[in-house]
């Protein structure tokens, strides 16, 4: 306890404080804005940090990663864009509600939610971090394959409507993984010896293609391309009431749990626990019907879980030496450019870096939750500017993004062709979410079932009897049957009628 | 033919092309035990996709909502003309001119679909342009230190 103390006071030396807060203005922008994020910050700030002390650099670079998740449901809230993967299930109603009217209430819910993702998940991690890290090496290629798939499929049966075209989404973005160098034997498929495919189709690419540019242009086809409408006298106090958060305690500590076990597994983090965590909120709602229309419920699942992955993430971080996610991979090289020892080895050998790590993330987040309370009456300013200006300011700002992802001109034009794709997406009324969802998760999919298949004894066999994978092999498996089953009861219903 | 019938027909389209890409595709390597190869996503991507075309082509019924209207399509159209025109002009004019000109034409394209041609302001769409254009020009080389592309007259 005393070493946390001296950890947290370490922070307040004024230069630390000053990077810390620039790291989260820099964390908040960089994930505000589309097609740029997070881990695209730490990235471009990791070389400027190997001339820092560790007591500056570490907290630089986790007060960006706090900025840049916490930051990315700014855009899905206020123009229906995801800064990331992390806030894709927020845009569903958190944009619905800035449409509806009632951005303060959006942007407070995501403010409240980010901080207690944030803050708890770190508290608990800091507690559990050697307990947890423990169960983590039990788990096997069999385990993570069958947790993929059974997010794929948790996230295909809350497509509205046709279940087949849920399905259909999921495998279309499996299929864009599956462009590049095949994991495990590094096999090129489909790039027809193109040099600029080996390393597969960019995910920032299609991200921005499909929901930027093809989101805007159906809009603009369809008329709906004026920015919402804002009531300025709503903008007051935090945006929502204590009822509102009392009401929501149940899917708060749902999604938190969802957050922090998913954020927890390596290879995974935000970008899948708010579709999962949206997912579930829906599933466990009195009202279902509202989902998708601008409920707030919406906005707390998906904002609590994508925060919670920090704690989860940080987890196999420090106690493995394991990212959780890209960003925390980028902070294990930070901390390996610096001299830490990292895996099993750090808690014992480095505990006074750990404890920087834990306070650092607990002060970003109480800073976050300030600078986006004063910024939340400056955010929907946004929504004055004239649309034709913003709109075509972020088709610009996204192609930049795309190109910055791998410094290509070829990326951009993946982008174009992304957005040929979303449009298809949009026309044919299959959900954007599963196609996202599979490729962020192909690649992975793909590895722990060659895997699976390679260490196994009895094949696809050995997928159903480990017992935590067969659970989630069954969970999968009814969560695709069960919505089948509702439509056909529909539509002999209908044709008895 | 309504929507969700060509949809079907779509995907079991690119179903097959997937299949027959992958039977073609050439796997030099020598296999693990018990690995299936790099030929089995793709070939697993090609029947979730067959499947869900015969699928959503046999459970299509009526003509369901129309997406856009015939001018609806020409606007929507029309960015993504304005995108191809830009990204094929970012490699030889680079960053700073392709995208003052797609920025311009994608604002004037937005304002004339939107709210008709008499509320085009040209010169004011110009030098919005050409100022964001400089603006994140300057954020991304020097800020974040980005090489963004200069096209053949260095700049």
């Amino acid at each position: 306890m005393d070493s946390l103390f001296s950890a947290l006071i370490s922070l307040f030396v004024p230069s630390t404080l000053a990077v810390i807060l620039l790291g989260i203005i820099i964390g908040i922008v960089f994930g505000a804005i589309p097609g740029l994020n997070g881990v695209m910050a730490l990235t471009l700030m990791l070389p400027m940090t190997i001339f820092m002390a560790p007591s500056m650099a570490i907290p630089f670079l986790m007060s960006i990663y706090i900025g840049g998740v916490s930051g990315t449901f700014i855009a899905a809230v206020l123009v229906g864009i995801p800064g990331g993967p992390s806030s894709i299930a927020t845009c569903w109603d958190g944009y619905k509600l800035t449409q509806n009217g009632q951005p303060a209430k959006a942007m407070g819910a995501g403010i409240i939610s980010s901080f207690i993702g944030t803050f708890f998940s770190t508290i608990i991690a800091a507690l559990l971090c050697p307990y947890i890290a423990k169960l983590a090496v039990k788990l096997g290629p069999w385990e993570f394959f069958s947790l993929c798939l059974c997010a794929i499929t948790l996230v295909v049966s809350i497509s509205k409507g046709n279940v087949f075209k849920g399905i259909a989404g999921a495998g279309l973005g499996l299929l864009i993984t599956t462009v590049g160098i095949a994991p495990i034997d590094a096999t090129q498929r489909f790039t027809y010896g193109n040099a600029n495919l080996y390393g597969g189709i960019n995910q920032t690419a299609v991200l921005l293609g499909t929901f930027a540019v093809a989101q805007i242009a159906v809009a603009l086809g369809q008329k709906t391309a004026a920015m919402p409408e804002v009531d300025s006298s709503k903008l007051r106090g935090i945006g929502i009431t204590l009822n509102e958060l009392k009401d929501n305690f149940i899917n708060i500590i749902r999604s938190f749990m969802i957050g922090l076990w998913i954020g927890f597994l390596p290879g995974m983090g935000s970008g899948l626990s708010n579709m999962v965590a949206y997912s579930a909120a829906k599933s466990g709602s009195k009202h279902p019907e509202k989902f998708g229309t601008g409920c707030v419920e919406g906005i707390f699942a998906p904002e609590v879980a994508n925060n919670a992955s920090i704690g989860g993430a940080i987890i196999p971080m420090i106690a493995l030496g394991i990212p959780g996610d890209t960003a925390t991979a980028v902070l294990l090289s930070a901390l390996l450019l610096q001299g830490v020892q990292t895996g099993p080895l750090m808690i014992q050998n480095n505990l006074s870096t750990v404890n920087v790590i834990y306070m650092t993330v607990l002060l970003s987040a109480v800073i976050v939750l300030i600078l986006q309370f004063f910024g939340m009456r400056l955010f929907p300013k946004l929504l004055k500017m004239p649309y034709h200006y913003v709109y075509g300011t972020i088709i610009i700002l996204c192609f930049t993004g795309a190109f910055c992802a791998t410094n290509s001109v070829f990326n951009c034009t993946m982008m174009f062709f992304a957005s040929i794709l979303g449009l298809f997406l949009y026309w044919a009324e299959i959900p954007t979410g599963t196609t996202l969802l599979a490729m962020i998760l192909g690649k992975m999919i793909e590895t722990y079932l060659r895997r699976g298949l390679t260490y196994g004894q009895h094949g696809f066999f050995d997928f159903v009897v480990r017992p935590v994978s067969g659970v989630l092999l069954f969970v999968a498996l009814g969560s695709l049957i069960i919505p089948f089953i509702k439509w056909l009861k529909d539509r002999k219903s209908n044709n008895d009628g | 033919m309504n929507k969700d019938k060509s949809v079907g027909l779509i995907l079991v389209a690119i179903a097959i092309v997937v299949a027959i890409a992958t039977i073609n595709m050439s796997t030099s390597r020598l296999p693990v035990s018990g690995d299936p190869g790099a030929k089995l996503m793709p070939y697993i991507c090609s029947i979730i996709l067959g499947v869900c075309g015969v699928g959503i082509f046999f459970q299509s019924k009526g003509k369901g909502k129309r997406f856009l209207t015939k001018q609806g399509w020409i606007n929507c159209l029309g960015i993504f003309v304005i995108c191809l025109f830009f990204v094929l002009l970012l490699k030889p004019a680079g960053y700073l001119i392709s995208s003052a000109i797609g920025m311009f034409l994608l604002v004037t394209w937005i304002v004339y679909a939107k709210d008709g041609k008499e509320n085009i302001k040209p010169v004011a769409f110009l030098t919005f342009s050409v100022i964001t254009t400089l603006l994140l020009y300057l954020f991304f080389t020097k800020v974040l230190n980005v090489v963004l592309p200069k096209g053949i007259l260095y700049f």
